[in-house]
């Protein structure tokens, strides 16, 4: 890509200028194409319009990523304060990734709490507003998490009608299909791409990732509620699930010692012993005809 | 590019036949009456309660002796037993009892986070072991056949191995043996649960179940509707448009969603093994799964076996099922693959028949003791 001229004489501002500039630019095109889908009365038109829009996009991206090459140059080119150059033209990296528009600025916010994290513990001094502060941070790497699955299902999605688009195109020109039979090949095309997504590694292990991290912030919410709890003399779920494991494995014993004596009522008279385990069982001894 | 005028009015056709099949829909579907989508209808008597569990005995509706010993049919945690009586025309309670069958049903119920800590060794050492007992009790006999469905079978193969006295045949259906056979099914659609587990560290699902007690019933829910992704995504919208406007098949898409939608959470800590020891280790085949202290050797099955699988099963793969007969001692061992889904084999107006005959037909071949079973329905038939 062409190097281009400074307009304020900051490198990075006017590279956020120009970004911003074809950012509209392709909004504006995006609007066109979307006002021609509703003026056009012909399916062809529309999906050809629909996937010019998408490539529009595709290419805003790229011109992205080759803006934050020129950043670089210019970093290294100007730079009188080396790292905060650096810090900055990640900021922008990470703000300008599409991926990043889910979480709205949510990395920095992120960062500063790890920041006041990363600071000793001390014994009775701000324990719980660190423990508060941690649930943050968890709920941010779901938030972030949600993103990156988000993401992987959306460049499925966009696959598929890419995929889509071509081959009803192509159909169109030599037999025109009626809108029931595009929309069940639509159907029929997204399905097999979903379905080839959910075996694929990078959908697993956002899956994964996503999952893993949702649980850890609903671990750390229920800590940090119970917390609340003790200080209002609650019982807290914890509590709880002791209770629930004391009667299980009271019941268990309670079982155990039933069986025994059984097995012993039974050694020594196997009769009388076998109406005792019906009677134990509440059952209405109502006799059916069963052969065998 | 202008638009052939045949083709606007061709689009201008079909749209209008939407819309009119919207509007007609929605007035059929305003006239559903709740009472008429109930799925479980069969007339059946509580016989005995243990905790949440009861044991259910059906009422036989042909009359004269029955023409097979008692049957248990088990179902598992995830889903409940009402699959297999969705509604009269396709039920395979309702035909087998048609055929004579002495049928009876084991209800887990709904487990509640208090059910957290419930294991496979108080699923099938306890509970299923109280039902047989009772069974046994009731009618004065010794074992009884078995009858279980998907992770129900899995609940029958571990008592029959454990109890093999007590099991005088055993039928086991949509039932996965070996949890890695996934990976034998070329069919991409298939085994997804399989690969989703294996993909997931231990802990994770230590985690997952911790944080809710139990697997919550919607988690599975969420996990089987990601198998037919653009199938969950259209059926309340297109596929429900195309049948409202047919009053019968409204109902039966009705009683389906009532049954989907009634799923139970399962107990924690039996959710861990299926999930961790059977899904992740694969246990079962290993002869490393322990019950009761006890690990289980499937070679102690040696009762007669009948294995029925679907071959469109994308929830248990057909390898998965099929292994049984590797790792049985039984010399008595028959399979019997279906044309159908994983719960298609049981729902499916077509395969209704094929399934309650080819059981019974199976089962009624190994009654000890019985008389010609075929001749005994004539009997039964002629004194109504």
């Amino acid at each position: 890509m062409k190097k281009q001229s400074s307009m304020t004489g900051n490198p990075l501002i006017d590279a956020w200028w120009q970004s911003s500039e074809q950012a509209l630019r392709v909004q504006s095109d995006w609007l066109a194409s979307l006002t021609a889908m509703g003026e056009s009365s012909d399916i062809t038109e529309v999906l050809q319009s629909a996937k010019d829009s998408w490539e529009k996009c595709e290419e805003q991206y790229h011109a992205w990523l080759s803006a934050m090459d020129e950043w670089s140059i210019y970093k290294d080119a100007s730079s009188d304060d080396e790292d905060s150059n650096t810090e900055s033209l990640d900021v922008l990296k990470r703000l300008l990734n599409p991926k990043a528009f889910f979480n709205s600025g949510i990395t920095e916010l992120d960062q500063v709490f790890k920041r006041l994290l990363d600071v000793p513990d001390f014994a009775d001094f701000g324990v719980f507003e660190k423990k508060f502060m941690r649930i943050n941070q968890d709920w941010h790497e779901m938030h972030s998490a949600s993103t990156e699955y988000q993401a992987v299902i959306f460049k499925t999605w966009s696959e598929a009608f890419s995929l889509f688009t071509e081959e009803f195109t192509e159909k169109q020109k030599s037999s025109p299909l009626q809108p029931k039979d595009m929309l069940n090949n639509w159907l029929n095309t997204a399905n097999d791409f979903l379905v080839d997504m959910q075996r694929s590694d990078e959908f697993l292990n956002a899956q994964k990732k996503l999952l893993k991290a949702s649980t850890e912030y609903k671990i750390k919410q229920k800590n940090i509620i119970e917390e609340w709890c003790e200080v209002m003399s609650m019982p807290t779920r914890s509590e709880i699930d002791d209770l629930h494991r004391t009667v299980y494995q009271l019941r268990r014993e309670v079982r155990t010692l039933k069986r025994q004596l059984v097995d012993k009522t039974e050694k020594e008279s196997p009769v009388v012993s076998k109406k005792n385990v019906n009677k134990n069982n509440k059952t209405d001894n109502k006799k059916s005809e069963g052969v065998g | 590019m202008s638009k052939p005028l045949h083709q606007i009015f061709d689009s201008m056709s079909d749209m209008f036949d939407y819309s009119k099949q919207l509007a007609t829909g929605a007035e059929t579907l305003g006239k559903v009456n709740v009472d008429e989508v109930q799925v479980g209808t069969t007339a059946k008597t509580q016989i005995a309660q243990f905790d949440k569990v009861t044991l259910h005995h059906y009422k036989s509706t042909v009359s004269g002796k029955a023409t097979t010993a008692p049957v248990l049919i088990v179902y598992g945690l995830i889903g409940r037993y009402t699959m297999i009586d969705l509604q009269e025309d396709r039920s395979l309670v309702r035909n087998l009892l048609a055929r004579g069958v002495d049928l009876y049903v084991v209800d887990w119920g709904y487990p509640s986070r208090a059910d957290q800590f419930l294991n496979f060794d108080d699923y099938v050492c306890h509970y299923l072991d109280e039902c047989v007992n009772t069974i046994c009790g009731q009618q004065s006999i010794d074992r009884i056949n078995l009858f279980g469905i998907c992770e129900g079978g899995v609940f029958s193969t571990l008592y029959a191995a454990k109890y093999p006295e007590k099991v005088s045949n055993m039928i086991v259906s949509i039932t996965p043996i070996d949890f890695s056979a996934d990976q034998e099914d070329a069919d991409p659609s298939h085994g997804f649960i399989n690969l989703w587990t294996r993909n997931l560290n231990s802990i994770d699902i230590e985690h997952l179940i911790d944080a809710y007690g139990n697997l919550p019933g919607e988690v599975m829910g969420a996990v089987f509707q990601a198998l037919t992704p653009v199938r969950s995504l259209t059926k309340y919208n297109l596929n429900l448009a195309d049948m409202a406007t047919d009053r019968k098949k409204l109902l039966n898409f009705l009683r389906m969603e009532k049954w989907l939608a009634d799923r139970p959470h399962h107990p924690g800590a039996a959710a861990k093994q299926w999930l961790i020891n059977f899904y992740q280790k694969n246990e079962l085949i290993k002869g490393e799964f322990v019950l009761d202290g006890k690990k289980i050797n499937l070679s102690e099955i040696n009762m007669p076996v009948l294995n029925v699988f679907a071959e469109k099963d994308h929830i248990i793969p057909p390898p998965c099922s099929t292994a049984l007969g590797k790792y049985i001692s039984s010399e008595d061992y028959t399979e019997l693959p279906l044309n159908g889904g994983h719960v298609g084999i049981y729902v499916s107006s077509k395969l209704q028949d094929l399934v309650s005959s080819s059981i019974f037909e199976w089962l009624s071949a190994r009654q000890v003791g019985s008389r010609n079973v075929k001749q005994k329905i004539e009997d039964s038939n002629g004194e109504k």
